[in-house]
């Protein structure tokens, strides 16, 4: 298993240049965590201090916990400090470079040179993050909730609250006054039109659709989208959220 | 292809362009399994089947419970509201779904096997590929997605198994039937289960299920792959209502049913709703698991005429079978033994009987075209509860003693609806029928004091020293 926020090598040639990073908000983003990071360690005292990789998760965890009261849920992230910033002397540019990412659902990323469609890659992701089905399903719902698609896409953001950890995406993409077919000016996204007018209400992708259309993920889907599935979704968001966190600090099993 | 180079931007725009070869692709990259290189080899899988993990609600869940705590009465409310609000992409028959509903249990209960207790509506796997893309399946899609606004405000209380046979119920009482009660309890599944439906590898296929001298074979109860019971237009499309009759008695027999029970099934069945096969069978395109993504689930996509309503195709026979399709009443039954029936074709191709006398061609109204009139329809699996004599002594009986028929439905239908969920104690809910029935496999209710740790302890001491050995102990428990 390689990869992981820990070592924040997203700072470091080459993952700071990949794609799928969004390389110009990256930069800007690192530039402002890491003036965060440094004032805060000079606040510290005795020898205590904060990671570059800690900040980047911890900036993470403090974003999903505000989505989250926005729609209305106070929940607590668990948040394990402890990882380490590489440096780039320490990082095998080469061998980083064939972990780059060629297809990321989470994100609503694929790219061309990925071996399987995209939602084999979904899968195959999934699997290597060890994630049970209804993890996975959650994780791709609560990523498009909160607008974390890459390059700001809006495909399968199925929400009229963009940054709020809701439902709204498995309520929207079951719900029948929509009616999907293929655009005809992007090919492999789908539009989704209101029945009635024709409306064009929102734009998706394979990995956006196959949750209504696999009977499996279906399933799974309507449990989310249930009236009683807006707080089990926020809860199992949360835990699965810090479970892929974590995955990579062996330091903690 | 598009193989060239891209700038993050045109990724974006084109993000899923490599689809369309993606899709091909996907089965040439698939992980292949050990059981596709060594088909012969042990395969375990069954035995991981099922595993917590790809359960959303977690083991310690309690669905009884859960059920319980719902007012039956309401949940039927909305269920029935449901019945008889018609949607625009799916058009009810004369404005109500109970026909499609009662087909729906039905298919849901009837994949039960009494020899191993496979199939049936536990689990809810008529969700679930192959299930949910059997051609006799057809349509049903579009049932459970009827149902999904009131699954979506129930939530985990009340289970897919339960919901489907449920609105079964609902749609037979909201039409006029007394029903014999309802028990929930049925558990979601979370994936398909691994079910041997028989050896073909072809949908509608029966050249391997049965043995040379003409025997379905152990444990299978369909005739056909990817038929719930037996060919509407007789063994392999033959016409024959003698011949049907064996079949559906064989097939039927693989469940428990008996002479009585058939009859009653089916007549009671078919007084309801009606047979969708306006189009020919070309206008259909793929069954759901392997219609395109942007269906979401549906499958047969319907591209003649308005592809619904008037224009829809199921089965591809096409009528109702009494005049009043959206009430209980005798009308099946007496117009099954009033008429003389002769073979016709329906629109679709698919063989099926029509009285002959022509006045009789004005009885049904038709379920969307106002003014438009039709004959009503027998299937020649229909014609059997007349030709065959065994069923034919039954079906005179319930013609003359409506509340003989009436019973005998109520009957059958709770147990077709409700074998597979296994003992009372499984039962859970406010309609659960008082009267215990042979079928449930009872046993008696305890009616006295329990022994303790201690009183066991003595009385294993006494059993061993009584002479018996261990193996024949071990054997006989
Ligand atoms: C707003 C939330 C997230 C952001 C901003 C984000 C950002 C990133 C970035 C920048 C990378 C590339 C650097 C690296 O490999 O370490 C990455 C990689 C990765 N992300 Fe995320 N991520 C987010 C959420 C998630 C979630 C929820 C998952 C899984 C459920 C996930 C799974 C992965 C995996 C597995 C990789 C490794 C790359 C690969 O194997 O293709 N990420 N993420
Ligand atoms: C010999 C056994 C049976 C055969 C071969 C059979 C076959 C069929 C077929 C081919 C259809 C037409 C489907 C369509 O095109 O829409 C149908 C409809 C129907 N069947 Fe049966 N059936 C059998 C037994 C039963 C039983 C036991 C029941 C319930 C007790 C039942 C209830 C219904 C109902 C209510 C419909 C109408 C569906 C609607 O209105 O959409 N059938 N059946």
């Amino acid at each position: 298993m390689r990869g992981g926020a820990n070592g924040a090598r997203i700072a470091l040639t080459p993952q700071k240049n990949w794609a799928a990073n969004n390389p110009k908000e990256l930069a800007k983003v690192l530039k402002t965590l890491t003036k965060v990071q440094k004032k805060f360690n000079k606040s510290l005292s005795n020898g205590k201090k904060v990671s570059l990789a800690d900040v980047i998760v911890l900036g993470g965890i403090a974003a999903v916990e505000k989505a989250a009261k926005k729609a209305g849920h106070d929940v607590a992230i668990p948040f394990a400090p402890g990882r380490t910033d590489a440096t780039q002397k320490q990082t095998d540019v080469k061998s980083f470079a064939r972990l780059m990412p060629k297809a990321d659902a989470f994100r609503n990323y694929y790219s061309d040179n990925s071996y399987g469609s995209p939602t084999a890659m979904m899968v195959e992701k999934a699997a290597l993050l060890t994630l049970t089905v209804p993890e996975m399903t959650v994780l791709v719902g609560g990523m498009r909730a909160l607008d974390a698609n890459v390059g700001q896409s809006k495909h399968g953001v199925l929400t009229n609250k963009p940054g709020t950890l809701n439902n709204d995406f498995f309520v929207n993409l079951l719900d029948m006054s929509t009616k999907w077919s293929k655009s005809s000016k992007f090919p492999g996204v789908y539009e989704g039109l209101d029945r009635v007018t024709g409306k064009l209400k929102w734009t998706a992708t394979p990995v956006d659709l196959i949750f209504g259309s696999s009977s499996e993920l279906r399933a799974v889907a309507e449990v989310y989208a249930s009236n009683d599935g807006k707080e089990k979704f926020v809860n199992d968001f949360v835990i699965a959220w810090a479970k892929v966190m974590n995955l990579d600090r062996f330091d903690l099993k | 292809m598009l193989k060239k180079p891209m700038s993050l931007f045109t990724a974006l725009a084109v993000i899923m362009t490599a689809l369309a070869s993606a899709s091909s692709l996907a089965a040439d990259t698939m992980a292949k399994s050990n059981q596709f290189w060594w088909p012969e080899k042990l395969n375990l899988e069954p035995l991981r089947a099922h595993d917590a993990r790809s359960n959303p609600y977690g083991e310690s869940f309690n669905y009884a419970e859960a059920f319980n705590s719902v007012d039956i009465n309401a949940l039927k409310k909305d269920i029935e509201k449901t019945l008889k609000t018609s949607q625009d992409w799916w058009p009810a028959d004369w404005g109500h779904y109970g026909g499609l509903m009662i087909r729906t249990a039905w298919h849901s209960a009837g994949t039960y096997r009494a020899a191993d207790g496979r199939g049936g509506a536990d689990g809810g796997q008529q969700r679930f590929e192959p299930l949910n893309s059997w051609p006799d399946n057809a349509s049903l899609d579009k049932a459970r997605r009827l149902l999904w606004p009131v699954k979506q405000q129930y939530g985990r209380n009340v289970s897919w198994g339960d919901l489907m046979i449920l609105a079964g119920n609902v749609s037979l009482e909201s039409m006029g039937f007394q029903t014999f009660g309802f028990a929930g309890g049925r558990t979601d599944d979370w994936e398909p289960d691994l079910v041997y439906w028989g050896p073909e590898t072809v949908m509608l296929a029966n050249d391997k299920r049965y043995s040379k001298e003409g025997k379905l074979k152990n444990p299978l109860a369909a005739v056909q792959m990817g038929l719930i019971y037996v060919n509407p237009e007789g063994p392999n499309g033959n016409h024959d209502p003698l011949s049907a009759a064996a079949d559906m008695r064989e097939s039927f027999g693989r469940m428990a049913m008996n002479d009585e029970e058939i009859v009653a099934l089916v007549a009671g069945g078919h007084t309801l709703g009606k047979a969708h096969g306006a189009v020919k069978g070309e206008c259909v395109g793929a069954e759901p698991a392997a219609a395109g993504i942007e269906e979401q689930g549906f499958g047969w996509k319907n591209k003649c005429g308005s592809g619904k309503g008037a224009d829809a195709m199921t089965s591809g026979l096409e009528g109702a079978w009494s005049s009043t399709p959206t009430a209980w009443s005798m009308l099946y039954l007496d117009n099954l033994m009033r008429f003389e029936w002769t073979k016709t074709k329906s629109p679709a191709g698919a063989t099926q009987w029509i009285p002959t006398d022509e006045a009789a061609a004005q009885l049904v109204p038709d379920a969307h075209i106002k003014g438009k009139r039709n004959a009503p329809i027998m299937f020649t699996t229909d014609m059997a509860l007349k030709k065959d004599p065994g069923f034919r002594k039954i079906t005179e009986r319930f013609l003359k003693n409506p509340q003989q028929f009436d019973l005998a439905f109520a009957k059958a239908w709770f147990k077709l609806t409700h074998r597979d969920l296994g003992p009372r104690a499984r039962y859970v809910g406010s309609e659960i029928p008082a009267e215990e029935l042979i079928w449930q496999d009872a046993v008696p209710a305890v009616d006295h004091k329990l022994i303790d740790t201690k009183d066991a302890e003595a009385l294993k001491t006494k059993i061993l020293k009584s002479g018996l050995s261990i193996p024949t102990l071990v054997r006989t428990a």
